[in-house]
């Protein structure tokens, strides 16, 4: 009943980002080989093969993303080179557009030409986003300056200019002023990061190194001395909020839901914070702050994933969070009633905030968590972790999330792993 | 010649030290190499303004303790020291500065201030000489001016002297540790020279080459001392013997980087160095020969040379060792010279390249760590002038790059995002350079790199970052750096606070596709994989004794092992095939919102979606109209009040009765005959019972009958059963299926036990069993309701409830459709059952009859006319009717033991017709319940007994939803019971009263009904069945109580699944009726209609507002004022098109919709090549409706997942059954073929005008 295809020796390193496009047709993978491919699947042999394959950056490619295809086939990558690059598929007649990346492209003559460099990162850029095609052709990037960084493309058929909306340093931004953003399980906005101040990038560079330093012999058992920095983002797929992105940075373990308008600037609308829910809003930073050398603080870890399930007319928002310590939770996020909520039971006034709690917590990982990831329906999650499997949760009777099985490397095969599924009291 | 060996070893010492002889494990023996080496407080220091800022250069003294910077206008001797070795604080010339460990560096003053020197003679480079000239230090001059400089020399400046020969900037100098007297220099002239220390008044030989030279390096191989290697600004490489001068070219490589090469560093190999060392006395012999040639030849001859200068016959197997390179094409690039010499050349290939972000300035073998090197990028210095001091000689490539770089700079300075774009406009021009001038924030890290591993440093020295770059470094030792950063700077970097970047990146990935494929990458990193197989040095020697494989140069280049790249199919979507099959079939618009639900019950039912089928039907007897029925429900009370005692027993009786005796109506008659028939059968064992449950079945087919009006009433009104005719093929195929599936599902019974009244259920599939198909289905209709009404009739609620739920099961096995349907329809029944007392249940069975006559004329008239035919399919739909209402709610967490009552239900039908009586004469006494329960479980177990013979083995089950009905009923029947027992009892006497009781019971009943929709609209949303929940939102909105916006987000998120899924027609469809402006406007927005003459292409002006008296225009666009003509003649009848034409798309042919209509509608579609077709499809475009979206994908999707999904067959034939049924799945993705079908255009240009899918 399980159909698996294996794509062997995918590239000549290892594969950072797989990402199907609106269709689910074609697959691309980039690697840290900084190449693109584009993979399409021969639906009879069931093998994968390699449409296009592109020199694309020169560093590690972290994640490439596809933007709907009512704007065209583009895709755009992020790297460790501190860029951002727009892709655009070539129509085999056009020969018209400049190659920018000259010479970058095997001699098959690559067929997707770069549309735009976005250079504004001043760390490597570890996620990119396409926004919901609602808001239009945007792009969301952040990169380990902490900063998360809006575009908008300005002329579409050339994808040429694009428009740096907003800027915002994920890890020092404000809440929102207004008393609406804040709900009970909310936070206020963490300094966690003490020494990361907001004077620039550079200072906050230097900052860091010395404050890595600084922390080295504190941070037992941490592996990874270069979680800092943004680390994911993940648009609302909805469009009746605004524009909404979670996005994590840095090692204090919370993501924050930035909400985008035009006409102010950014704000945090909630935090999420796995920190058990009591602790009173100030109480955040205090761990923030006192992590690294206290004892029975837990240890600071970065929230390497995460990922906003599609609502598909739910009544709430399910965000899921993968991040090193090695759990996978799911936040189940109320959303204020819409406006013109109208007849159900949008009167009461409580209900314009954000509000969230944590439905699941999973440690079955053990090991840092790299990717969540929901399918279209925002029912099944999957995680993917160093251990070298995918995981898969599901929600049972009684909003229960349980785990519906694993793909592990060496079989590639799903193993019936679910647990006692029918045994809960309705 | 001793000394200078000596010191070569020590600076580049082997790593095969060994010094314990403790086993160790092959696992034990890795370690961070993080952790080896000295391991006190950090060594990190940290000296501000060693030189002005700029680039500089370091250069190490022999004694490992001193450097010297070089900057521009600088010179200074630093004194790196370790904490213990603390001295007198600095004094005006000497500053210092110590770090967090203690560690102190010290510098000296400038030695340039006072030297006389001018900004001409700017530093470029600097070497530290060895052995007796120690004392001695040069410095290259941008002006070409090699300068030596004496730290022994008493006095402020230690300048002694200065030449030049080169006409250009000095890019490079190399010094020879082993001759110690040599160096060279690489000039922008393009000249490579030889210097000797002694004498430096004149160079004493000098190669040309054919362009600048930027690196160049001294052998630092024993055995051959006497060559150079060196790059140039067009990316060659040439190996020069000295000796032979301009002739001895031994390699050149041309194009070795694409970009200007800036670095050099040549190592000698391990091997080669342990194999050197054994010949080392044998090649000092050789070598002081050799140095002797060049002292004679040189001086005298300027670099002739006879081929006899080299011992070349002596070559050993060592090689010439590694070099590497870096360039400004951001490769490091290394070169195997180990190839056992003999004139044998370099490859063209490098062993390894090293892709790095940035362009590379400086690479420098690790000491101590065979494969690593150290990388320094090549960040420009931004807005600084100093830029030119490495560029000034000639690098073309440079002046662009700094110009971006500069406006870069200024674009980071001001960090204004509207600047941003002007700034991209620039560098998209020229990518390639502009790249590291970017980058002047804080500089790249140093970082080390393995070669084994290309695309990613092994370490990076974040320490390192932040003062602008670093322009040079040097190995303190194999764990300490010394770097010079262009801020003017100076550190000594730590290299354990170095790490990994490879924990950045991000090596798993999950994506999901539409329809539920996963693609995943997964790694499973090890600890110890290729790059970080580092060995402590005092167990490396354990180690090799462990696994003869050491890592060194010359291993293969790292390919991942551990990680994986795949698919695989999870049915997220559960059963695509179903979805698209729903999706384009189900309607939400068009004709009363009942028949909506009929026809999407039907569809839902074809594409075996149960759960969705039933909750169509409940919405659907929701939606019925009660108001007519609270009318006919009071006169036939009256009526039956009498029967009233009757009534609760065997209410269906008296119907029944009626049925017999009057055959009369037609409709009705042709069920009765059927009936009649089986209930020959089945009245022999025990009439009554017989007769009751058809009679029940009758009911609906006799409720027109005087003897009950409200049921004839009620039966009329509601005829939704019409539409179960259509669906009797598929019955049949589930009612076997379903019989099989009881018998096996057997065990089950004791679920069926508990509920006695499961019996009395049973006891209808018992008939329909026995009768033909068709009066089964009608029986067990009206069995199910006596069952119902006797239940009401009872006492007690709860039992009838009960009864109503064991109906449920057993005909939910008997065919799902029907059970489906007919549950629908009864939702309101288990209410009414459960009101009504004696008095209540003639109300109740107005609205029983109502769903009685509903469900009996559609199954009973569904099932006659089936009768007549072949296939007898009603049967199933009694037992759903209560269940089914709360079943769908919780369908889901249905138990299994339904499916057993249905089973057994078919023989016990004679027997429970029976029990039916019996219940009814016990629902007469106050004891029943306990009776009943008694008989009823004993038909049970008769009908154990009778299964095997009843059931007909299908092999297909719908388990799923049998079970779904036995927890719905227990849900059902919870409620049920705490409400309506009160009522029937105070309620039963006074017929008025019941009446207004019966309506408010109603009220209730439906609230009852609408909550669990709700509930199952919430479910369904949760499941993400969008599908369903935009369905039911479009349909029903107001009385599940969806709001507009919630309406709008389950749309749109269906469409947006439709889109994803390709089904663009279903996509439409829903965009063209959907009342949501949103959503409608989304068409009405990108449609546009050109209003310019095709002929003169010039605006058509038609006089605003003339609309017709219909609102439609009058065909003033069809006329072109300045052609004077009409716009567009159709092409088939020749005259002006006024009103909207059809176009060919290809050749703008076209005419009256009707002329076209007509032509097309008289020819055969011709079946197009779906060769060209599919292709298409793969561009990702656009939603293109018709053509593109039956496709190859979809369909080959379901193909695959049909296999797994349990679906009754459905109409569908499927090409991927057979295959799996075969037992063989040998392709793993199976397609089903479409062919598509067109007609041309009519004005022969051979475009598809219009096209459509047919499945092959």
């Amino acid at each position: 009943m399980m159909q698996t295809g294996l794509i062997p020796n995918a590239h000549s390193d290892l594969v950072t980002d797989a990402s199907y496009d609106f269709y689910g047709l074609r697959l691309a993978t980039c690697s840290l080989d900084q190449r693109i491919k584009i993979w399409r699947l021969d639906e009879n042999s069931g093998t994968w093969s390699v449409e296009d394959d592109w020199k694309a950056h020169d560093a590690c490619i972290s994640k490439v993303s596809w933007a709907h295809p009512e704007f065209g086939t583009v895709i755009a990558s992020g790297s460790f080179d501190r860029t951002v690059k727009v892709w655009e598929q070539a129509n085999p007649g056009d020969g018209d557009g400049p190659q920018l990346n000259g010479g970058a492209g095997p001699s098959s003559g690559s067929r997707w030409i770069e549309r735009a460099m976005l250079v504004d990162a001043k760390g490597t850029v570890r996620a990119v986003e396409f926004a919901p095609h609602h808001f239009g052709l945007k792009l969301a990037t952040i990169s380990s300056d902490n900063h998360l960084r809006v575009y908008e493309c300005l002329e579409q058929p050339s994808l040429a200019t694009w428009q740096l909306l907003e800027e915002v340093d994920v890890t020092a931004l404000p809440s929102a002023s207004a008393p609406r953003s804040i709900a009970p399980t909310v936070t206020l906005t963490t300094p966690t990061q003490p020494s990361a101040t907001l004077d620039g990038a550079s200072v906050s560079l230097a900052a860091h190194a010395a404050q890595q330093q600084s922390q080295l012999p504190s941070r037992p058992g941490l592996g990874y001395r270069e979680a800092d920095g943004g680390w994911c983002i993940s648009w609302c797929k909805d469009r009746y909020w605004g524009e909404i992105i979670a996005a994590a940075s840095g090692i204090n373990g919370l993501v924050k839901i930035i909400q985008l308008s035009a006409a102010r600037t950014p704000s945090t609308i909630l935090t999420l914070d796995p920190t058990p829910a009591p602790r009173p809003p100030g109480d955040g930073a205090a761990r923030g702050i006192a992590s690294p050398g206290d004892g029975d603080a837990p240890q600071p870890y970065a929230i390497t994933a995460v990922s906003w399930a599609p609502s598909c007319g739910r009544s709430y928002h399910l965000v899921a969070t993968g991040g090193r310590d090695g759990h996978v939770r799911i936040w189940r996020v109320k959303p204020p009633t819409l406006e013109d909520g109208g007849d159900t039971d949008g009167t009461d006034a409580s209900d314009t905030r954000w509000s969230a709690a944590v439905v699941a917590d999973f440690d079955d990982h053990k090991s840092g968590v790299g990717r969540v990831e929901w399918n279209i329906t925002g029912t099944v999650l999957s995680s993917a972790g160093n251990d070298g499997r995918v995981r898969l949760w599901k929600m049972t009777a009684g909003n229960v999330w349980r785990p519906a099985g694993h793909i592990s490397v060496e079989q590639a095969e799903e193993q019936a792993a679910d647990v006692d599924m029918d045994d809960n009291p309705v | 010649m001793l000394l200078s060996t000596s010191a070569t070893a020590s600076t580049r010492p082997t790593p095969r030290q060994t010094t314990s002889t403790s086993s160790v494990s092959a696992q034990e023996a890795y370690a961070d190499s993080r952790t080896h080496g000295y391991q006190g407080p950090t060594r990190h220091v940290r000296l501000p303004r060693a030189t002005a800022g700029g680039s500089a250069a370091i250069a190490k003294s022999e004694d490992k303790d001193r450097c010297v910077i070089a900057g521009r206008e600088s010179l200074r001797i630093l004194r790196i020291s370790p904490p213990e070795s603390a001295e007198a604080g600095g004094t005006a010339e000497h500053r210092f500065a110590a770090g967090k460990g203690g560690f102190r560096v010290e510098a000296s003053r400038n030695f340039w201030d006072g030297s006389g020197l001018h900004i001409d003679s700017a530093n470029t480079d600097v070497v530290w000489a060895h052995g007796i000239y120690s004392n001695k230090i040069l410095t290259s001059a941008r002006n070409g001016e090699l300068i030596m400089w004496d730290l022994h020399k008493s006095g402020p400046s230690k300048y002694e002297r200065r030449t030049r020969d080169h006409s250009r900037s000095i890019h490079a100098l190399s010094y020879s540790s082993i001759l110690e007297k040599y160096c060279v220099t690489g000039s922008a002239d393009g000249d490579l020279r030889v210097w000797d220390l002694r004498d430096l008044s004149k160079s004493i030989m000098w190669i040309r080459h054919p362009g600048p030279v930027r690196a160049v390096v001294f052998s630092p191989i024993q055995g051959h001392p006497l060559q150079a290697i060196s790059a140039l600004d067009n990316g060659g490489i040439y190996r020069w013997d000295l000796s032979m001068g301009q002739r001895g070219q031994l390699d050149r490589i041309l194009a070795a980087h694409s970009g200007p090469i800036l670095t050099l560093d040549w190592t000698i190999s391990s091997s080669s160095a342990s194999s050197y060392r054994t010949s080392q006395s044998h090649w000092y012999g050789s070598s002081s020969t050799a140095l002797g040639l060049l002292d004679e030849i040189i001086p005298g001859s300027g670099g002739l040379q006879g081929a006899t200068s080299l011992p070349s016959g002596e070559v050993d197997a060592t090689g010439m060792g590694w070099l590497a390179s870096g360039g400004l094409d951001r490769c490091v690039k290394v070169w195997d010279l180990t190839a056992p010499m003999g004139g044998s050349h370099i490859s063209y290939d490098p062993a390894y390249t090293l892709r790095t972000a940035y362009p590379v300035r400086r690479v420098l073998w690790r000491p101590g760590y065979e494969c690593e090197l150290a990388v320094v990028a090549h960040t420009d210095q931004g807005v600084n002038s100093s830029v030119d001091l490495h560029t000034a000689g000639g690098g073309q490539l440079a002046p662009p790059s700094v110009v971006t770089g500069g406006g870069a700079g200024f674009m980071s300075a001001l960090s204004s995002p509207r600047i941003g774009p002007a700034g991209l406009s620039i560098e998209n021009h020229e990518p390639a350079q502009t790249q590291g001038p970017l980058r002047n924030d804080g500089g790249a890290p140093v970082e080390i790199w393995d070669v084994r591993r290309g695309f990613i440093a092994k370490w990076v020295i974040n320490d390192s970052i932040g003062e602008g770059g670093v322009s040079d470094i040097a190995f303190a030792d194999s764990h300490a750096i010394w770097a010079q950063h262009s801020s003017g700077t100076f550190s000594q970097l730590d290299l354990r606070a170095s790490c990994k970047p490879l924990d950045a990146v991000s090596s798993t990935a999950v994506t999901w596709d539409p329809i539920g494929t996963l693609a995943f990458v997964t790694d499973q990193r090890k600890r110890w994989e290729v790059p970080y197989d580092d060995v402590k040095p005092e167990k490396r020697q354990v180690a090799q004794e462990w696994h003869s494989v050491s890592k060194a140069k010359g291993d293969p280049p790292f390919m991942p092992t551990a990680q994986t790249c795949g698919t695989i199919t999870l049915d997220a979507i559960d059963d695509l095939t179903a979805f698209v099959h729903l999706a384009q079939n189900l309607v939400y618009e068009g004709g009363d919102r009942r028949s909506i639900c009929a026809h999407n019950a039907k569809v839902s039912l074809h594409a075996g979606k149960i759960d969705a089928a039933q909750t169509w039907l409940m919405l659907d007897n929701l939606l019925m109209d009660l108001v007519a029925d609270v009318s006919k429900v009071t006169s036939p009370a009256s009526q039956v009040t009498p029967n009233l005692p009757h009534c609760a027993s065997a209410p269906a009786a008296i119907p029944t009765l009626q049925t017999a005796s009057t055959p009369g109506l037609p409709q009705r008659s042709v069920s009765t005959d059927t009936s009649g028939v089986t209930r020959g059968q089945s009245r022999s064992p025990s009439i009554f019972s017989k007769e009751n449950v058809e009679g029940s079945l009758t009911l609906g087919r006799h409720s027109p009958h005087p003897e009950t009006p409200a049921s004839s009433t009620a039966s009329s009104p509601r005829k939704s059963s019409t539409s179960l005719p259509q669906f009797h093929p598929t019955l049949l195929s589930r009612r076997e299926s379903n019989a099989g599936q009881s018998q096996v599902t057997r065990p089950r019974l004791s679920s069926s036990y508990r509920r006695p009244s499961s019996s009395l259920l049973s006891s209808p599939s018992l008939r329909s069993t026995h009768s033909d198909p068709p009066n089964d289905g009608a029986r067990g209709t009206s069995s199910l309701k006596h069952v119902g009404e006797g239940a009401l009739d009872d006492s007690d609620s709860s039992e009838s409830e009960e009864d109503f739920a064991l109906v449920v099961p057993s005909r939910s096995g008997s065919d799902d459709e029907d059970a489906s349907l007919s549950r629908s329809l009864y939702l309101h029944r288990p209410n009414t059952a459960v009101h009504p007392s004696p008095l209540a249940h003639q109300p109740t069975w107005t609205e029983d009859e109502d769903d009685n006559d509903d469900d009996s004329p559609s199954p009973g008239s569904s099932s006659d006319s089936d009768d007549a035919e072949p296939s007898p399919k009603t049967k199933a739909g009694r037992m759903r009717t209560k269940g089914s209402a709360r079943s769908r709610t919780r369908s889901r967490s249905s138990t299994v033991a339904s499916l057993a009552v249905h089973a057994p239900s078919p023989k016990l039908v004679r027997h429970s017709s029976s029990t039916s009586i019996r219940t009814v004469i016990a629902s007469i006494a106050p004891c029943q319940d306990e009776r009943e329960g008694d008989l009823q479980r004993q038909e049970t177990v008769r009908d154990l007994s009778k299964q095997p013979v009843s059931a007909k083995p299908s092999p297909t089950h719908n388990r799923t939803r049998s079970t779904t009905f036995a927890d719905e009923v227990k849900i059902g029947l919870s409620r049920l019971k705490a409400a309506p027992v009160e009522e029937s009892a105070s309620s039963a006497h006074t017929p008025a009263a019941c009446s207004e009781h019966v309506i408010e019971v109603e009220r209730r009943f439906r609230d009852l009904g609408w909550n669990a929709l709700r509930d199952a609209l919430e479910d369904y949303a949760e499941q993400g069945d969008v599908q369903m929940c935009a369905h039911l939102s479009l349909v029903a909105s107001k009385e599940l109580k969806i709001s507009a916006t919630r309406t709008l987000r389950f749309v749109d998120a269906y469409i947006s699944t439709l889109i994803k899924l390709r089904l663009h027609t279903a996509a439409a469809y829903l965009r063209k009726y959907v009342d949501v402006e949103e959503i409608r406007s989304a068409t009405a927005l990108q449609t546009t209609i050109y209003t310019c003459c095709s002929r003169c292409r010039k605006p058509i002006l038609a006089p605003a507002g003339r609309l017709g008296p219909s609102g439609r225009p009058l065909g003033n666009y069809a006329y072109c004022t300045a052609c004077k003509s009409a716009i567009s003649h159709c092409s088939i009848c020749r005259l002006p098109v006024r009103a909207l034409a059809f176009t060919c798309s290809v050749c703008m042919h076209g005419g009256h919709q009707e002329c076209y209509r007509n032509y097309y509608m008289r020819r055969p579609m011709a079946y197009i090549d779906s060769g060209q077709t599919v292709p298409e499809d793969r561009t990702a475009q656009p939603p293109n409706p018709p053509l593109s979206r039956p496709r190859g994908r979809t369909s080959s999707r379901s193909g695959s997942l049909m296999h797994d999904s349990d679906s009754d067959e459905g109409s569908i034939p499927r090409a991927a059954e057979s295959a799996v049924s075969g037992g063989e799945v040998d392709r793993p993705y199976v397609t089903l073929e479409y062919s598509l079908q067109g007609h041309v255009c009519a004005a022969g240009c051979g475009h598809f005008c219009w096209a459509t899918r047919d499945q092959a």
